[in-house]
């Protein structure tokens, strides 16, 4: 079914629409949310949040940008309004796990030991390396989002990157990578 | 071994094709939320059915004179002093009145005559 006709159907709030959309996005959604919140439970939780969500606002979605843009925008919301309800975001300089920290490099095709790392990383690096790095927010929009300064959303994206390169063997090269050079070797 | 992740942007693309399956008790609970929320929204809506049928009820009995056989009439009851009351019929082309006071308690009543 096209995209625009889905969307139309769900507005009229289509449960077999609905279940389409459902179907299609929710795995995607569900390792987004665990990006976050790595306990499956708590991730469920958030998911059947963001999809109610989803249902009821979809006639507020203004065909600005994709949809699976807008929806993601939701989810990501969902996922902050959560650690902060629950306490989870810490800001600061916390030791890294080293209990779930991997010291080898992950292997060729090893996103799952990549995913692990990750998360083994203090909540603050973690939150903006996802949030910079992989959903694609600005430094601003991440300040709006979490109530901080630019400057610290830049320095705790520095800290995640520097632990994610040590993690990958890369401790070598200067790890401040300047803003924008994303797609640059490390 | 090369590592094949040598950019952010790489990072990134590896990390949004991720997927995980929900279990399967998660799209119900998505469809018992939707279902409270009708539930819930269907009973504010009776409650304010409700509230202005009762109101429609009130404001259109409020103004109405009652009426038999032709004739129609409206009572009223004026209290005069603490103790006291003037009652009144008005029929369609005359008044009775009648000053009472009140003997016992606190509520007034009054007699309607029934051949007026």
């Amino acid at each position: 079914m096209e995209e625009s006709k889905l969307i139309e159907l769900c507005i009229k709030q289509d449960q077999n629409a609905q279940e389409i959309l459902y179907k299609k996005y929710a795995p995607k959604f569900l390792a987004l949310i665990s990006r976050y919140i790595p306990r499956q439970a708590d991730a469920e939780d958030v998911l059947v949040e963001s999809f109610f969500k989803i249902f009821i606002k979809v006639d507020t979605y203004k065909k600005e940008g994709s949809f699976e843009g807008w929806m993601k925008k939701l989810v990501v919301n969902d996922c902050l309004m959560f650690l902060r309800k629950n306490k989870m975001i810490t800001l600061g300089m916390d030791a890294i796990d080293q209990t779930k920290m991997i010291s080898q490099p992950p292997l060729e095709n090893d996103i799952d030991a990549l995913k692990r790392m990750i998360d083994s990383l203090p909540n603050g690096y973690k939150i903006i390396f996802n949030l910079y790095v992989v959903e694609g927010f600005k430094h601003k929009e991440i300040a709006e989002l979490l109530g901080i300064s630019i400057n610290t959303s830049k320095s705790q994206l520095i800290h995640a990157k520097r632990s994610i390169r040590r993690f990958l063997g890369l401790d070598e090269v200067d790890p401040a990578l300047p803003e924008g050079n994303d797609d640059e070797e490390f | 071994m090369q590592n094949k992740f040598t950019t952010w942007n790489k990072i990134s693309e590896d990390l949004n094709k991720v997927e995980q399956v929900p279990s399967d008790h998660v799209w119900l609970r998505i469809n018992q939320k939707k279902m409270k929320r009708r539930l819930v929204r269907l009973s504010y809506s009776s409650v304010a059915a409700s509230i202005l049928l009762v109101l429609g009820i009130f404001l259109l009995n409020k103004e109405k004179s009652i009426s038999f056989s032709g004739y129609s009439y409206e009572p009223s009851i004026e209290k005069t002093e603490a103790d006291s009351f003037l009652a009144s019929i008005t029929f369609s082309n005359t008044t009775l009145s009648h000053y009472g006071k009140v003997v016992e308690g606190n509520e007034i009543k009054m007699l309607v005559p029934k051949k007026p």
